[in-house]
């Protein structure tokens, strides 16, 4: 038997439901613009029955639950995206910078600076005796310099930059990965009580892809709803509510720049820097201590055979004013330069354990090869590796000892541990230092003659100088020219790879955010359609009640 | 598939965005005339570029090289050929005094007149060009003749200066002047031939005029063959200087072949790309006005 009350009751609850309706198509409306915002539905359910004569009548509808559209799938892949183009963005914009210091077509590159100073040093040939020539020599030999010590500090001053903004990310991570410890506390309370925690995984979906974007993650939920977060494959950044910190510690064995240090407790401490793989992290990783290291790394290569060779033909010559054994350019690479420490020539790693000492001299210029070389102590015997070619010798150690290699002289002395390594290059840092060395008075000391009297005529130094600009002199493979040449052309060619890696990459990035906001979006036109279907509920819900009155009233009128 | 706002925004943007950073590079290479303006446009390219801008640089730095040692020989050659007419004149001198007409006081006056050829021939030896004495080889600060005539330029086989006119092929721009006018130890003494000369028209030596015109005779040929030298490296100069000049056309036409940009092409691309951004703005314009709002009330 039904009751006229059971109407009103319908009538209400209907009201209630379409009410929650409309709220959540209002939430839905306001947040069409919110970055990660997944759509809300209400989930209606019909009331439970009650039995009665003639049958179960039905009482009205339940607002059940507030669920959001999503896929998990797109959002892993979206997450994945956010890495990669992170990682690839830092690059691209690195990339145009140091494309912008070794561009030709702006007139104050290298190569033509080098085609200057070799052709006045033709002239000078055409008159050995002419000042003006001589003057011209020594200005454009300033020229040349001045180019690569600039281009040489800009790329320092950019690897600084990639330095810093290595210690602002990883401060920018640590206070991620907070949040998301405190939203997945937030999430566990609310959904542990039934309620769907929609906002707050919405919240906590965007900021895991703030942080994927700069450094490369995996995540997973556990069963109350919390995340757990791995970065670079092995730190767990966060853990229901708890969070981990990532730390900067200096590296002296990378001219004092950042590592990345993961250590949960004090007798756990993990080097991150070279396991990160993708992210903005390793982006400027990657510019800082690949791109612009190599590329200044090539720039000591180029600034040091430019110095040796020239040096090496001008000692030999004279000066007008009878001078000889002077260096055109510092550093000279003479026989008997020291390698210094204070230039970066010689680095002990900061792991070695002995107190030995280990230094080098210039044994023979022509011999030089400007490759790095690393020498190890193991087992009572030394090492001497040339890291490019691979050759090296062995021999058992004394103390102290000397052995010359590859036109270097090295003295070892003292006691040195298990595994000591020291790394000796003795082009480093002269794209920084090179320096004309003959001063702008002086230009009599210009060694253009190969005797010493009666040599204002004289031009068979300076055309040997000359023969230096096509003269195979690195790795006997390459002119001082076409050094220079390879050095853009890498620079081109993996500035070409990353942007066309990061233009695929933010095409595929832009498919996975539609195919997101398929499933996921605000369509005001869909919400507008809804309003109005909720609208009409509620209004016929409400009737409902009117009509519940009308029967009551009718009811009593029989009393009366 | 379902649509929402998002999605209509967001893919008008991206096409616009894309269409913007075509136009934008299609503008760069419209405005610099280039396809290459960084390396990454084309790496293979932008090394090739620099190789030519190299070579253009070296191939411009010969033929000024060319030019400079082509006026120094130009200077020398005139110089002997003027000396060459001198010497024409000391024989001419030297046979009419060996014939029988001739007085001694005319032969007073023809030594006269060989001692003003003598000093001519040596002024010809100490000329300067461009403040350098030609014939003293490497010691360019002085003259190589001296008063009595002695050579005091740098000696045999020494003294040539060397300028490259091509990659490690070198030429002399100058005839140190042991080879053209003799010195006391090398060839024909040609002032010493004419001193000699003098002397013996002075003292009516038939024997010694005789002696002397013989020595002028051999300093001719010396000269000769000198000139022929000269004659020849500016001819080589000549052939080199035409081989940079088509080089350097030829260099030119490649380098624009790699890193200049086919204006036609470029502009008829730009004004598709111009279109096609026009397209996109209008599609925005129309398609994200649109909504269900309008058509209710």
């Amino acid at each position: 038997m039904s009751s006229i009350y059971d109407i009103l009751s319908i009538g209400k609850r209907g009201m209630m439901a379409q009410q929650a309706a409309v709220q959540v198509t209002a939430h839905n409306i306001a947040n069409v613009n919110t970055e990660g915002y997944s759509r809300q539905e209400v989930i209606f359910e019909e009331g439970i029955p009650l039995n009665s004569n003639p049958g179960q009548t039905g009482t009205g509808v339940n607002a059940a639950d507030i669920q959001r559209r999503y896929d998990s799938f797109i959002e892993e892949q979206l997450t994945d995206s956010k890495e990669t183009l992170g990682n690839f963005g830092v690059q691209v914009s690195a990339f145009s910078k140091i494309e912008d210091l070794f561009n030709d077509s702006m007139g104050t590159d290298i190569n033509k600076l080098l085609g200057q100073f070799f052709n006045s040093m033709q002239d000078l040939s055409a008159n050995p005796a002419g000042t003006p020539e001589r003057v011209t020599v020594l200005s454009r030999g300033d020229a040349l310099t001045d180019a690569i010590n600039n281009i040489y500090s800009s790329l320092n001053q950019l690897q600084k930059d990639m330095n810093s903004q290595v210690s602002q990310t990883v401060n920018e991570i640590n206070s991620i990965t907070a949040q998301i410890a405190s939203l997945n506390v937030d999430i566990r309370q609310a959904e542990i009580t039934g309620q769907n925690a929609n906002d707050s995984r919405d919240m906590r979906g965007r900021i895991l892809n703030d942080l994927a974007e700069k450094i490369d993650i995996q995540y997973f939920e556990d069963d109350t709803g919390q995340i757990t977060v791995i970065g670079a494959g092995l730190a767990t950044l966060v853990e229901k509510g708890n969070s981990w910190t990532l730390d900067i510690e200096t590296n002296t064995d990378n001219y004092g720049y950042y590592n990345i240090i993961y250590s949960p407790d004090e007798s756990n401490v993990t080097n991150l820097t070279d396991r990160i793989s993708n992210g903005r992290l390793k982006g400027l990783l990657t510019i800082r201590d690949t791109e612009t290291s190599d590329a200044m790394d090539e720039l000591d290569r180029l600034a040091a055979a430019i110095a040796s060779e020239i040096n090496q033909i001008h000692r030999t010559g004279y000066g007008l004013d009878g001078s000889t054994g002077i260096n055109l350019f510092t550093p000279s690479f003479e026989t008997g330069d020291v390698l210094s420490e204070d230039v970066g020539a010689i680095t002990a790693m900061s792991t070695n354990t002995g107190t030995g000492s280990v230094s080098a001299t210039i044994d023979d210029p022509s011999a030089l090869t400007f490759n790095d070389y690393e020498i190890t102590f193991s087992g009572g015997n030394y090492t001497f590796l040339n890291k490019s070619t691979n050759a090296s010798s062995t021999a058992a150690y004394a103390d102290p000892s000397n052995f010359t290699f590859e036109g270097l002289s090295v003295n070892i002395s003292g006691s040195f541990g298990e595994g000591d390594t020291y790394i000796i290059s003795a082009h480093k840092n002269t794209a920084k230092n090179l320096q004309v060395a003959i001063d702008m008075r002086d230009t009599a000391r210009i060694a253009a003659a190969t005797a010493s009297t009666d040599n204002r005529g004289d031009n068979r130094n300076v055309l040997a100088l000359v023969q230096i600009q096509d003269a195979l002199t690195i790795d006997g493979t390459s002119s001082i020219g076409s050094y220079y040449g390879s050095i853009v052309g890498r620079i081109g060619v993996n500035s070409q790879y990353i942007n066309s890696q990061y233009s695929a990459q933010e095409f595929s990035s832009e498919q996975l955010h539609n195919m997101r906001e398929s499933v996921s979006g605000v369509s005001i036109d869909e919400e507008m359609a809804n309003l109005m279907k909720f609208q009409h509920a509620y209004q016929a819900s409400a009737r409902l009640i009117t009509i519940g009155d009308e029967l009551l009233e009718t009811l009593m009128g029989i009393v009366r | 598939m379902r649509v929402s706002n998002k999605m209509l925004y967001n893919s008008v943007m991206g096409n616009m965005q894309r269409n913007l950073e075509k136009l934008l590079d299609l503008q760069e290479s419209a405005s610099s005339g280039k396809k290459i303006n960084k390396p990454s446009d084309d790496p293979i390219g932008a090394t090739k570029v620099i190789n030519y801008n190299t070579a253009i640089s070296k191939a411009e730095q010969y033929q000024r090289n060319i030019d400079n040692g082509t006026a120094f020989l130009n200077s020398s050659e005139s110089a002997v050929t003027a000396t060459l007419e001198t010497l024409q004149r000391a024989k001419e001198l030297a046979l009419s005094a060996l014939s029988e007409t001739n007085s001694s006081a005319d032969k007073d006056v023809m030594a006269k007149e060989i001692e003003q050829l003598y000093e001519q021939v040596k002024q010809t030896a100490n000329t300067k060009y461009d403040n350098r004495y030609l014939f003293a080889g490497f010691k360019t600060d002085t003259a190589p003749y001296d008063a009595t005539g002695n050579y005091t330029g740098t000696a045999s086989p020494a003294g040539y200066i060397d300028v490259e006119i091509d990659a490690g092929n070198t030429i002399s721009i100058n005839m140190p002047g042991y080879a053209v006018f003799g010195s006391a130890t090398d060839g024909t003494d040609i002032l010493a031939a004419l001193d000699d000369l003098k002397t013996a028209m002075e003292s009516n030596d038939s024997d010694g005029i005789e002696t002397a015109m013989t020595n002028i005779d051999a300093g001719m040929d010396q000269a000769i063959d000198a000139l022929a030298e000269v004659g020849a490296r500016i001819n080589r100069l000549e052939i080199a200087s035409n081989h940079f000049d088509k080089l350097l056309m030829d260099l030119a036409v490649y380098k624009s072949e790699t890193e200049d940009a086919d204006i036609t092409k470029v502009i008829t691309e730009l004004s598709i790309q111009q279109n096609m951004l026009e397209v996109s703005r209008a599609t925005a314009a129309k398609v994200l006005q649109q909504s269900i709002l309008d058509f209710l009330r």
